[in-house]
C-alpha cells in the first residue's frame, strides 16, 4: 500500500465537515471551482506520522440523489474511485436525523468510516451514544469525534489508514431487504439491474436500483421512508438520553429570537452587538495602521535629507505608507468580524437569525444568514464578502457578494456626507439619509434581479427546509487560528492589489510641479470631460468618483488636490488626513453647481466599493469572470445613478 | 386532513402524503419527512417558516413548502 491516502469528506452542511477540513490541512488547501460548475471544490493535504492524505471536502448535501450539481459532483466523485476512503460525518447530537446521508451511502464499494461529530455536544445533552454497538451492527469503524479538537486527528486517521487496507465498505444486505419491503419501484428496478451491474462498480445493484427508483415521484418517497427505517434499526439503543438543557441565559435569548413581535429586532440588535464586539476586538490590530502613518513624516524627513528623488519620497511617503495604513486597518476588523461570526456560528445563532430573516431574504434569492455579513458591510465590505462563506452553495454566495457591494461601509458614510454637509448643508444630510435609505434596497433588488437567475436559479435555491442547530459551547482556539488564518490571507492580497493600483493612481496624479495641471490625469480628465459630463460630472468630480476606486478616504484627497491649492495633495495620500486638513470641503459649493454635486455623491455612494474589496471577492469567488462582472455592473451602475440624479437634480432645483 | 401550515402550534400531526418535485421531496425524506413520520408544530407565526420538532431536530420549513404537506392530527 503506498505511503499516500486520498480522503473524500461526506456529510450534510454543518456537519463540521469543513472545520476538519480546515483542521487537517491547515494552509495546505487549493479552492476552485469544479470544472465548469458553480460548486466549489476543496482539496487538501496533510501529512502526518510520515504518511501523506490528500483530503477532499465534498460540496455538503442532504443525499447522494443526484439532483443537484452538487450531489452530482458528490456521486460522481465516488463513482470514479478518486478517494480510497470516504468519511461520513453525522451529527451526534442529532443522530437519528443526520444518519441519513449514511443509509443512503450503502451500497458503495468505497472503504468507509462513520464520524460522530459533536459528542461533546450530545454529552452536554446528556446523551450516551454506543459507538462499539453501532460499529457491530455497521460493520465499518465508528469513531466518536469533535472536530475542533485536533487532539483526536492522530487517532482518526490512524483508523481511515485501517479501513482503506483492511477495504471495510458499508454492506448493503440490510437495506437491501427494506427497499424490496418499501419499495415496489425499487423491486422493479432491481430485477432489471441485479444482472447487469459488474462487481467492480462502485456502487452496488441495491444502490443503483434505489437511485433509478427515487428518480420517481412515488419512488423518491418509498425509498426515502426505507432509509429512514434502516436508519432507525441502526440507532435503535444505541443512544440512551438524559433531559436537555440549554444554558439559562440562551433559553432567555432563544424566547426573545423567536418571538413574532421582537424576533427581528433582537436579531438585529444581536447583529449590531457582534458587529460592535468585531470592532473592539479588531480595534487593536487596526491600530497597528497608525504606524506606518506616524512614520510617514520622519521616513519623508530621513529619506530626503539622504538626497533620495523628490518623486521615491512622494511614492513612500503618501503611496506606500498609506498603503500598509489601508491593509492594517481593514485587515483588523476582518479579524474581528470571522472570530465574532465564527462564534456565533458555533454556538447555534446563526441558525436562528437565519430562521429571522428568510422571509425578507428569499426576495433577493439569498438564505436569511446573509444578514450578518450584510450588517457588517456598513463597517467594512472586505468583512462581508469574507463573511459571506455562511453561506453553502457557491452560487449563492456569490450572489451574496454582489448584493453586499450595496452596503456603504463605514469610509462611505463618513466621507459622503461630510461633503454632503459642506455643499448643501443640514439639506444635504436629509438626502444622505434618503439615499441611504431608499437607494440600499433598490439597488439590492436591482442587482438580485439581474444576477439572481445566474447564479442562484430559482429550481436550486436551498434554504426551504433548515434545521435549527441545538446551542453548542464554542472552542474558542480553533476559531482564533481560522480568524487568525484569514487576517494574514486578507493582508497578503490586499496588500497586492492596493499596492498596484496605488502606483498606477500615484503615477497618473503626480507633478514634479506640485500643480495639478501638470499631471498626466490632468490631460486624461479634461479629454474625458465630454463624457463625464454626460453622465452628469465635470472632470473634477469624475476624477474624484475614480479615485473613490481606490479607497472612499481618497476623495477627499483627491477633492482637495482638484479644487483646493494645496501642493502636496495627491490622489491618494487623504488617508493621514494631512492632505486635506488644509482643505474644506466647503469651497465646492462655490464652485459645483448643486446638481453636479448630488450626482457625484449618489454615484460615490453606489459604486465599485473600493480595490481591496474586488481583490477580496476575487479571492473568495475565485472566478475572474464574476469578479470583473460585478465590478462593471456597479461601475455602470454608478454611472446611470449619476445621469438620472443630475437630470432629476436640474428639473427640481 | 389538512396542510402542515394551516397546523395549530403544539399539536401533534402525522404526515399523509407529500406533493412537490422530486427535488423537494428528496430533501423532506433527507430530515425525515415522509408518509407516516410523525411530529409536533413549535410555531406557526405569520410571515415565517413553520417551526417543527421532528426526530431530534428543530425545524424551520418555508410556509410555501408547507402547503405541499398534507398531515392528519394525532390525538
Amino acid at each position: 500500500m503506498a505511503a499516500n491516502y486520498s480522503i473524500a469528506l461526506l456529510g450534510q452542511p454543518n456537519s463540521g465537515k469543513s472545520t476538519l477540513f480546515n483542521g487537517l490541512t491547515g494552509s495546505h488547501q487549493r479552492v476552485g471551482n469544479w470544472p465548469g460548475k458553480t460548486v466549489e471544490k476543496k482539496l487538501g493535504t496533510c501529512e502526518r506520522d510520515g504518511v501523506s492524505y490528500t483530503v477532499c471536502d465534498l460540496p455538503g448535501t442532504y443525499s447522494l440523489s443526484a439532483m443537484s450539481e452538487e450531489e452530482r459532483i458528490t456521486q460522481d466523485y465516488i463513482a470514479a474511485g478518486e478517494a480510497d476512503v470516504v468519511i461520513v460525518m453525522v451529527d451526534a447530537s442529532q443522530l437519528t436525523r443526520s444518519m441519513y446521508m449514511l443509509a443512503d451511502y450503502a451500497g458503495a464499494r468505497v472503504p468507509c468510516v462513520l464520524v460522530l461529530n459533536m459528542m461533546d455536544v450530545a454529552e452536554d445533552q446528556g446523551k450516551r451514544i454506543d459507538a462499539n454497538l453501532l460499529e457491530q451492527r455497521l460493520g465499518i469503524p465508528v469513531v466518536p469525534f469533535v472536530a475542533n479538537d485536533p487532539s483526536r486527528y492522530g487517532e482518526l486517521l490512524s483508523v481511515v489508514r485501517r479501513a482503506a487496507d483492511e477495504g471495510t465498505t458499508l454492506s448493503s444486505e440490510a437495506i437491501a431487504g427494506i427497499y424490496a419491503q418499501q419499495s415496489p419501484e425499487w423491486r422493479e428496478a432491481y430485477d432489471r439491474l441485479a444482472q447487469t451491474v459488474g462487481p467492480d462498480e462502485r456502487f452496488d445493484a441495491v444502490w443503483q436500483a434505489a437511485h433509478e427508483a427515487s428518480a420517481t415521484h412515488d419512488g423518491a418517497v418509498t425509498c426515502g421512508s426505507a432509509r429512514l427505517i434502516w436508519v432507525d434499526q441502526m440507532v435503535a439503543g444505541i443512544q440512551s438520553e438524559v433531559a436537555d438543557k440549554a444554558p439559562a441565559f440562551l433559553t432567555r435569548l432563544d424566547k426573545a429570537l423567536m418571538s413574532a413581535r421582537w424576533g427581528q429586532l433582537v436579531g438585529i440588535l444581536v447583529c449590531l452587538g457582534a458587529l460592535l464586539a468585531a470592532m473592539v476586538i479588531g480595534a487593536p490590530l487596526m491600530m497597528l495602521g497608525q504606524i506606518p502613518v506616524m512614520l510617514s513624516e520622519p521616513i519623508a524627513t530621513g529619506l530626503t535629507a539622504m538626497g533620495a528623488p523628490a518623486f521615491i519620497v512622494d511614492f513612500i511617503a503618501s503611496g506606500f505608507l498609506v498603503v500598509c495604513f489601508y491593509t492594517l486597518s481593514m485587515g483588523g476588523f476582518v479579524f474581528g468580524v470571522a472570530l465574532v461570526f465564527g462564534l456565533l456560528d458555533e454556538i447555534g445563532l446563526v441558525a436562528r437569525i437565519s430562521y429571522l430573516f428568510d422571509g425578507t431574504m428569499s426576495k433577493l434569492g439569498l438564505p436569511g444568514k446573509v444578514m450578518m455579513p450584510f450588517l457588517s458591510g456598513f463597517g467594512c465590505n472586505i468583512a462581508s464578502v469574507t463573511g459571506m462563506r455562511v453561506v453553502d452553495s457557491w452560487g449563492q454566495r456569490v450572489l451574496a457578494i454582489a448584493l453586499s457591494w450595496a452596503v456603504p461601509c463605514g469610509s462611505t458614510l463618513s466621507v459622503i456626507p461630510t461633503i454632503a454637509y459642506a455643499i448643501f448643508g443640514f439639506g444635504g444630510m436629509f438626502c444622505v439619509l434618503l439615499l441611504l435609505a431608499v437607494g440600499i434596497p433598490l439597488v439590492m433588488l436591482l442587482t438580485a434581479r439581474v444576477f439572481g437567475d445566474r447564479l442562484a436559479p430559482k429550481s436550486e435555491r436551498a434554504g426551504l427546509i433548515m434545521e435549527l442547530p441545538p446551542y453548542h459551547k464554542p472552542h474558542i482556539k480553533p476559531l482564533l487560528a481560522l480568524a487568525f488564518r484569514r487576517y494574514t490571507g486578507i493582508l497578503k492580497r490586499a496588500f497586492k492589489t492596493i499596492s498596484v493600483v496605488a502606483l498606477v493612481f500615484w503615477a497618473f496624479s503626480y507633478s514634479a510641479s506640485g500643480v495639478i495641471n501638470d499631471s498626466i490625469i490632468y490631460t486624461i480628465g479634461t479629454a474625458l470631460e465630454p463624457v463625464s459630463r454626460f453622465f452628469g460630472m465635470g472632470w473634477k468630480l469624475f476624477m474624484a468618483f475614480l479615485a473613490g476606486i481606490m479607497a472612499k478616504e481618497s476623495v477627499l484627497g483627491a477633492l482637495a488636490a482638484l479644487y483646493g491649492s494645496a501642493a502636496d495633495a495627491t490622489l491618494i495620500s487623504a488617508a493621514s488626513g494631512a492632505a486635506a486638513a488644509g482643505f474644506s470641503p466647503a469651497v465646492l459649493a462655490t464652485q459645483v453647481a448643486p446638481a453636479e454635486a448630488m450626482a457625484f455623491l449618489s454615484a460615490l455612494m453606489f459604486n465599485i466599493p473600493c480595490v481591496m474589496v474586488v481583490g477580496a471577492t476575487h479571492s473568495e469567488t475565485h472566478s475572474l469572470k464574476w469578479t470583473v462582472l460585478i465590478s462593471l455592473f456597479y461601475f455602470c451602475l454608478a454611472l446611470c445613478i449619476s445621469f438620472c440624479v443630475y437630470h432629476v437634480c436640474l428639473l427640481v432645483m | 386532513m389538512t396542510t402542515l401550515d394551516k397546523v395549530a402550534p403544539g399539536t401533534q400531526v402525522r404526515i399523509e402524503r407529500v406533493d412537490g418535485n422530486i427535488r423537494l421531496l428528496t430533501r423532506l425524506s433527507s430530515v425525515g419527512l415522509v408518509p407516516g413520520a410523525l411530529l409536533t408544530v413549535e410555531r406557526a407565526d405569520k410571515n415565517r417558516p413553520v417551526l417543527v420538532y421532528e426526530r431530534d431536530t428543530m425545524l424551520a420549513i418555508n410556509r410555501q413548502e408547507c402547503a405541499s404537506i398534507y398531515v392528519e392530527e394525532v390525538a
